[in-house]
């Protein structure tokens, strides 16, 4: 937590006297936090030690600009100002960013009515972050190689956390003879990201997709059966340290048939594992579903009724769930417990569908929060 | 002293003092609120500024304070506005993005909401321009304000195998309205509409209801759930309604009053926007004795939307091959919008895409 000055290395742009104020960097933990100037007459820093905090004065002082030439009329950096062993600090609000050159300038005013004020400035240059992973695309899901053609959404995973705001440029849907699909996804300003940032959401265009939508009407579905597309993840798209995707990722599949129905729990297989060992609970599905929802959606509730810990790992093309318990199963009656908003490639729910007909019958009753699918773990012989 | 101020002139005080924002009813805690993002802002109490954090998944009321005496007013124009929001921010235009903007009822001052850096570690600023187009920052360190956690947030048991919580909720949208704070938020990973009803001062115990919003589809009575992109307060036919526009395209309204916990709400489409209608944002404004809603749209430019007959207008329920509804006429002028908010009863404020990055300007409500 050692706070020093650093005033080497750094190019000095005004030309020293022996009288003039000192510009310097200061750092702290090897990072620069401020900007101070040191050497200011006495009379003056007795004058600064009377000025509130947010005295306009600090920064028609001292004001430090983004870059080596900044423009007359561009804003000086918002941060704040205080004495510190008669120097003059100026912390700015934000952290200096590495790759950047700020100019700090000082105005001195003159020392008699004949004189001229005095005007030192100096650029600071702060060296490039060093590179890290290059940016990369990990994976895309679902990974089937056929999707229906009411598929609702894709995953992209990358490497490293990616910036926001230039997703759309860089996503391009193209049907078989190369040609790509006119605005397929909707493109929504805030991005779909997790919380890292490695991880992105993209949906297809519901106005393309819902039938009876003016969309939809007008220029057809964005993938119709049969069809063959790949999805391109497009290179130039940068990382949030500024690297970018090298290369194209393409993900090519083919548009099956559309899949208009609940998710059916009844109809998943469970292979219960045997009692004592630590092999996984293994659950395969009909249909492909959702490779996200997946990972959190299901809970294994042990006979006593509490959630068992474990690892889940989900299998080829989001059609089976594994689940790798921490302690040896037990005999006796267990349960999945599958929180409802589980999904299918299409939106479509467990006991609801993502269009729901209304002239047929369906329980229009609010859906359970969950639903309970038992099954046994029988005694070791 | 003589000397130094003839040098500085008058002091100005460019950074408001915050002591008077903790008498503010409902701005409980007083310090630096945890922002993690700084998204979707609205205007609630006056003095107060609902901020919506997707990456901390909350919701902040932040006291703003006093604010800068020149009101933006007509012919305002500030070009380049993110390369100053960024110079003020020590960075490039490049490395920002401004989330939106709002204008303070009463002062005419904008505020944008905005990134520093464009990962997830992306600071949160919130800036504000006056009518001379000097741009501040509101420094978040001393601040009176209040929190609310959002329900239904990703808990930790959410996480994957490599203790990463992918799940999150982008807030769409906010609006105030009667006491009541609203939220509009999409998931990324459910297909689920979450449209909250806060009430503001927040209290521990109720963190909103979340209600389920059903488009009912022109054909064959289908009906989804659908998540709202974007809404605005609008009275039709003396019952306050929220007007939204839906992630797909109808633009439908639906009672303040049936949003109750819970309950799956039907909304009423009273317009299709047509094909590649991708709404940003839309504001209500009344002119010559009739209200008119005007929407931002990604690829559509700028929509002045009739809203005569919208009390009277059925929903609609037949096929169409384009727009149907209200009727609606796209301003020519006004394109490349990337936000817009009301500036006053014959003004708006947008921030366009210019030739020299964003700008951020005044102009008369169509």
């Amino acid at each position: 937590m050692r706070i020093f000055v650093a005033i080497a290395c750094l190019a000095l742009t005004a030309v020293a006297t022996a009288a003039q104020p000192e510009l310097r960097l200061v750092e702290k933990d090897k990072s620069p936090v401020a900007i101070e100037v040191a050497g200011l007459p006495a009379e003056l820093t007795a004058q600064l030690a009377t000025l509130k905090v947010d005295d306009d004065a600090w920064r028609r002082i001292l004001s430090v600009r983004v870059g080596k030439s900044p423009a007359p009329d561009q804003p000086a950096m918002s941060g704040n100002y205080e004495l510190r062993d008669s120097a003059l600090r100026f912390t700015p609000q934000f952290p200096l960013r590495a790759g950047l050159a700020y100019r700090a300038e000082v105005f001195l005013p003159a020392p008699s009515r004949e004189a001229a004020p005095s005007h030192y400035d100096r650029v600071f240059e702060l060296p490039a972050p060093a590179r890290g992973e290059p940016a990369r695309v990990t994976t895309v899901y679902p990974s089937a190689a056929t999707l229906p053609e009411n598929q609702l959404r894709f995953y992209l995973h990358f490497a490293t956390p990616m910036a926001r705001g230039e997703a759309y440029e860089h996503l391009v849907l193209l049907k078989a003879d190369g040609r790509p699909v006119l605005r397929p996804f909707l493109e929504i300003g805030q991005e779909l990201w997790d919380t890292s940032g490695t991880r992105l959401t993209l949906l297809i265009d519901p106005g393309r997709i819902k039938r009876g939508l003016s969309p939809r009407e007008e220029h057809g579905p964005v993938l119709e059966a049969g069809g063959k597309y790949t999805l391109v993840i497009t290179k130039g798209w940068c990382d949030a340290a500024g690297q970018t995707l090298t290369d194209d990722y393409r993900k090519t599949f083919t548009a099956g048939p559309p899949v208009e129905t609940a998710i059916d729990h009844k109809a998943w297989k469970i292979a219960p594992p045997a009692s004592g060992s630590k092999d996984p609970l293994v659950v395969t599905f009909p249909q492909p579903l959702d490779r996200a929802l997946l990972e959190h959606t299901i809970t294994v509730v042990g006979p006593d009724g509490k959630p068992i810990a474990g690892e889940v790992t989900v299998g080829k093309d989001e059609r089976t769930w594994k689940f790798s318990a921490d302690q040896a199963w037990i005999a006796g009656q267990h349960e999945l417990v599958i929180d409802t908003t589980l999904e299918d490639l299409a939106g479509n729910r467990i006991n609801r569908p993502f269009e729901v007909d209304e002239f047929k019958e369906i329980d229009k009753s609010s859906l359970p929060e969950y639903v309970r699918l038992p099954f046994p773990i029988r005694p070791a012989r | 002293m003589s000397r130094l101020f003839s040098l500085v002139s008058v002091a100005a005080v460019l950074v408001a003092s915050f002591a008077a924002a903790a008498d503010i009813k409902g701005l409980t805690e007083s310090g630096k609120p945890d922002l993690k993002s700084a998204g979707p802002l609205a205007f609630g109490p006056k003095g107060v500024l609902f901020v919506g954090d997707t990456q901390g998944a909350a919701i902040f009321a932040i006291g703003v304070g006093e604010a800068p005496k020149a009101a933006l007013g007509e012919g305002f124009k500030a070009e380049g506005i993110d390369t100053k929001v960024a110079s003020l921010l020590g960075t490039t235009a490049a490395d920002i993005a401004i989330n939106d903007v709002a204008i303070e009822p009463g002062t005419g001052i904008a505020y944008l909401s905005v990134s520093r850096g464009k990962g997830p570690g992306a600071e949160p600023a919130i800036c504000r321009v006056d009518g001379a187009g000097q741009v501040t920052s509101l420094p978040l360190d001393k601040v009176a304000f209040a929190k609310v956690a959002l329900t239904n947030a990703p808990t930790a048991g959410q996480a994957d195998k490599k203790g990463r919580n992918l799940r999150s909720e982008a807030i769409t949208d906010l609006a105030f309205v009667d006491g009541k704070l609203y939220i509009a938020g999409l998931s990324n990973e459910e297909f689920a509409s979450k449209l909250r009803a806060i009430p503001f001062p927040f209290t521990a115990a109720d963190t909103g209801a979340s209600v389920e919003i059903i488009h009912t589809s022109h054909r064959a009575a289908l009906e989804t759930r659908s998540p709202v992109r974007t809404f605005v307060p609008f009275i039709v036919g003396g019952e306050p309604q929220l007007l939204a526009a839906y992630t797909c395209t109808p633009l439908v309204s639906f009672p303040v009053s049936s949003l109750k916990a819970g309950e799956k709400v039907r909304g009423k489409t009273i317009a299709e926007l047509g094909n590649r209608n991708q709404p940003i944002d839309m504001i209500v404004y009344e002119k010559g004795g009739k209200q008119y809603l005007l929407l931002a749209n990604t690829a559509r430019g700028v929509m002045k939307i009739s809203t005569d007959t919208i009390d009277k207008q059925p929903a609609l329920t037949e096929p169409v091959t384009d727009k149907a509804g209200l009727t609606y006429e796209t301003i020519a002028d006004l394109k490349e919008v990337q936000q817009l908010d009301k500036l006053n009863d014959k003004q708006a404020v947008l921030l366009v895409k210019g030739t020299n990055g964003l700008d951020l300007k005044a102009v008369a409500l169509p």
